[in-house]
């Protein structure tokens, strides 16, 4: 009896034992969604100075990491897209304008929408179980449709071989086997891809106005530089067709012909039309305009001291990177017969700033006069005494802070 | 056997030197005057030329028929006019003698001071441009010499490392102010291997110039005495103002009568004036100094010695200059006018060993030599300008200055359109870290022809190499189908003897 009752025991001992081990449906549903999740294919954009060994410039770009499945279904590759969309005020299922990209390297093939492909040997089960980096994306190289606070959607996919995204949009969503998103806010200062195309044809405009007040601001206008001005708009309707050109044309003709009455007896607001180009000029227009004012300055083989002041002050107002605007400027003087520096011999001209310490100023003129003294031994005589005379302000320079 | 001689082509002074029979350097002098230096002046007689100091001389008189300084033109298409008296762009209305033409009656003169030349060595500025270096291998041909080139302070450098009982060791600066050009060298040297390290100049820095500042106070001092202009191009001046200039380097004021318009006057020019007329050129070869020394990656206690090159180190203010910067005296030892053709000499002998005897061999049977590039070497390309947001053209450096040569190395670029037919491979040189197109010299550019159907994006590479004697080779091509198109930069002469001689029926005293 006792021997009965102790198998019994040992019995519902096994049982409940037997109970224990199996998970419950509770366990068993969390259980698949953490393999669920473990497999999914997830996106990550967040702000990262690149490790050493990618031997990009010590500074934060935008990581773009990625972990989970992505091994075709099917077959032995499998192409991978990376898309950017400006999700701005509209819901987070939806896709918004795509940004563009600043280098070619990260654009669409023959258009400057971003988007990054490649194709990866891979299997059915094939999956990262922790996130790795997909790129390093510079901020500078993310061109969105609108400036301000931005909220980017960043796309990616695993697709079929085939597939392809034009303009941000894949050709099939079918071809799409796995896909994973995330948003990244982007602040931009900058004038968007879409604002400067509707503000094109006033930021023209404005530019003219710009390069003719500027080429009377030593007091005379002539026809050198009206033609400078002139030959510039027409090569603005040069990619246009015949109907759209020829209304730009017209436009042209009739409005430097008023701009230059205006800028001859000094009616043109300059403050005004500053103001206005700055908040509706993008980057790039705003340096087209400096190169204009440039060309017009130059195009009497002489630059005037007033108007390299006008242009100094335009191209710090606008933003622009200075030393950019100083190559530019460069290019000009080493060409004209004459130039009267605003500030002699010109600091600005060669890049010297006041929060430069002495060393600093001292090696910036040495470089500068590498440049410039291998120009003294050019054939075309102006550009000898030019490169000439900066030599002579280089030295002059450099014996001034004592280096 | 022939003999294997080294030439140092100076804007001011020449030399030429040959290896004796136990294969020491020897400068040859002029069995004429004795001297073992030639003045470079031309005088152009009816039907002879006159090299040398007679041909100075004769400047006083004929300044128009008298050319100086022809090395300074080796760079440029132009022609010296003996009707104006200058150089002028090379127009075919024009007639005139070229600077390889000129040259060449430099080393024609030379050359007689030798016999039996099989080889030879001509000295050029470290930062000699191609067209420059082309130029003076022109001159060498029209005088029927097979030459190769050596930089100048490399040569110096050469002759320093093999002077018996060499004490020359470590990191030295080899300082070569001449007539026209200054140089800085960095080389590193153990025994008599010469390991260059970098190599950095102006082409228009030498004695002439502070010549012509001593003519400018001369003018100036004038004037105000004797409210008369003088005429600075008067050719009599450059021989005043050489004659003050070198004695200002042991005195502290020098008179001298100058003529002008409105008579005679004893003009008196004190070192103090001479030394601030002259401070923008020290300042650029404090500027060169410390270029050097920041591209050799040292300092100035790094340096182990200061060898000097050229007549103008003999000036006070340089040896002054010289001790400031580098914080102790330079190296004397050598006669500064010599050591570049001696050291070209040595180059001579060690580029032609067949035509040396065992002696010669063996005296340089340890010379070794390793230069550099001294030039940015480049291509031109589009790209994107991220800035701007425009696609600009740039220069792209290919071969950075200052690399060890023999070297090789490849860039891939991209074909910018689809469809696009042709590339145009150009070669580009810069004396700086040059991206902006209008500061480069564009030494080559021929078209490569693309395959049909060209896509965006279909990649091109771009392959510079130097060979161990500094010759380029410039390599363009097209990836997919591997069409190519080679630019042979070896500096060749490259027009035929008869049209490099054109003119040129001279009797040379």
């Amino acid at each position: 009896m006792e021997i009965f009752f102790v198998w019994i025991i040992i019995g519902v001992v096994i049982y409940l034992l037997n109970q224990s081990n199996e998970p419950t449906r509770e366990e068993q549903i969390q259980a698949n969604k953490e393999l669920i999740n473990k497999l999914r294919l997830q996106i990550q954009v967040k702000d990262e100075i690149p490790p050493k060994d990618k031997n990009l410039p010590n500074e934060k770009y935008i990581a773009v990491k990625v972990k989970g499945l992505f091994g075709h279904p099917e077959e032995n590759k499998t192409k991978v897209f990376l898309t950017i969309h400006d999700n701005t005020d509209i819901s987070d299922d939806e896709f918004g304008a795509p940004v563009l990209s600043a280098h070619p390297s990260f654009a669409e093939p023959n258009s400057r929408v971003f988007s990054l492909t490649t194709t990866y040997d891979t299997t059915p089960d094939t999956y990262a179980a922790d996130f790795f980096n997909l790129i390093y994306i510079p901020k500078e190289f993310i061109l969105t449709p609108y400036k301000g606070k931005r909220n980017l959607k960043f796309n990616f996919t695993a697709c079929d071989t085939d597939a392809e995204v034009t303009h941000g949009g894949h050709d099939d969503l079918n071809k799409i086997k796995y896909n994973a998103s995330a948003f990244y806010q982007l602040t931009t200062k900058e004038i968007g891809y879409l604002e400067e195309f509707a503000n094109k044809s006033k930021v023209e405009d404005l530019t003219i106005k710009l390069a003719m007040t500027m080429s009377a601001v030593d007091g005379h206008l002539d026809q050198k530089e009206l033609n400078v001005i002139k030959n510039w708009a027409k090569s603005l309707t040069l990619e246009l067709d015949s109907e759209k050109a020829e209304v730009k044309k017209k436009h042209f003709s009739k409005f430097i012909k008023q701009t230059y009455k205006e800028a001859k007896e000094r009616k043109i607001s300059i403050s005004k039309i500053v103001r206005e180009f700055n908040e509706n000029a993008s980057k790039g227009q705003k340096y087209l305009a400096i190169e204009l004012m440039l060309n017009v300055a130059s195009s009497d083989d002489r630059l005037a001291k007033e108007e390299e002041q006008f242009i100094n002050k335009i191209a710090k107002t606008t933003g622009i990177n200075l030393k950019t605007f100083k190559d530019m400027k460069n290019k000009v003087v080493a060409k004209v017969g004459k130039v009267d520096f605003s500030e002699k011999p010109s600091e600005d001209s060669f890049g010297i700033t006041d929060e430069m310490d002495k060393k600093e100023k001292c090696k910036v003129l040495r470089k500068e006069y590498t440049k410039w003294n291998s120009q003294t031994t050019q054939r075309d005589p102006k550009r000898k005494k030019r490169a000439k005379e900066m030599v002579k302000a280089i030295a002059s320079l450099r014996k001034k802070y004592n280096c | 056997m022939g003999k294997v001689i080294g030439i140092d082509l100076g804007t001011t002074f020449s030399a030429i030197a040959e290896l004796d029979d136990l294969g020491n350097p020897e400068v040859l002098a002029d069995p004429e005057t004795g001297n073992r230096i030639t003045r470079s002046a031309i005088y152009f007689g009816r039907d002879k030329v006159i090299i040398g100091e007679k041909a100075k001389d004769a400047a006083v008189t004929n300044p128009k028929k008298v050319v100086f300084e022809v090395k300074r033109e080796m760079e440029n298409d132009v022609v010296y006019s003996l009707k104006s008296g200058n150089f002028e762009n090379n127009d075919s209305k024009i007639k005139g003698y070229t600077p390889s033409q000129l040259s060449s009656l430099i080393i024609s003169k030379l050359k007689e001071f030798s016999s039996k030349i099989d080889k030879a060595v001509v000295t050029v500025p470290a930062l000699f441009s191609e067209r420059a270096r082309t130029a003076t291998l022109d001159a060498a041909k029209i005088s029927k010499l097979d030459v190769e080139l050596i930089n100048e302070p490399t040569a110096a450098v050469l002759h320093y490392a093999n002077l018996p009982g060499n004490s020359v060791s470590g990191r030295v600066l080899i300082f070569d102010l001449g007539g026209g050009t200054f140089d800085i060298t960095i080389a590193h040297v153990k025994g008599k291997k010469v390991d260059v390290i970098t190599s950095v100049g102006d082409k228009e820095l030498g004695g002439q110039d502070f010549d012509r500042e001593i003519i400018k106070l001369i003018s100036k001092k004038y004037k105000k005495s004797k409210n008369s202009n003088i005429d600075i191009g008067d050719r009599s001046l450059l021989k005043v103002a050489e004659k003050i200039k070198k004695m200002l380097s042991a005195k502290d004021k020098v008179s001298e009568i100058v003529e002008g318009p409105k008579g005679p006057l004893k003009i008196e020019i004190t070192k103090n004036e001479f030394e601030n007329s002259i401070d923008t050129y020290i300042e650029k070869i404090k500027m060169l100094t410390e270029e050097a020394l920041d591209r050799a990656e040292c300092k100035p206690s790094n340096i182990s010695q200061t060898l000097l090159v050229g007549g103008s180190t003999r000036m006070p203010i340089i040896i002054d200059l010289i001790k400031k910067i580098l914080k102790k005296a330079p190296t004397k030892g050598v006669n500064v006018d010599e050591a570049v053709a001696c050291g070209a000499a040595i180059y001579a002998g060690l580029q032609n060993k067949s035509s040396l005897n065992s002696a010669q061999k063996k005296a340089i049977s340890k010379v070794e030599l390793n230069d550099v590039c001294n030039h940015y070497m480049g291509t031109l390309i589009y790209a994107k300008d991220n800035e701007r947001n425009q696609l600009i053209e740039v220069n792209d450096i290919v071969i950075p200055r200052d690399t060890k040569i023999p070297c090789s190395i490849t860039k891939q670029y991209q074909v910018l359109a689809d469809d696009q037919k042709r590339i145009d491979c150009s070669v580009t040189q810069s004396e700086g870290e040059e991206r902006d197109i209008e500061f480069v010299h564009v030494i080559a550019n021929e078209p490569l022809e693309l395959k049909k159907g060209a896509k965006q994006g279909d990649p091109f590479k771009v392959t510079y190499s130097y060979d161990k004697n500094g010759n380029m080779h410039c390599l363009f091509e097209e990836v997919k189908s591997k069409r190519k198109h080679e630019l042979n930069l070896k500096p060749s002469t490259s027009k035929d003897l008869k049209e490099l001689r054109e003119n040129l029926d001279f009797e040379i005293e």
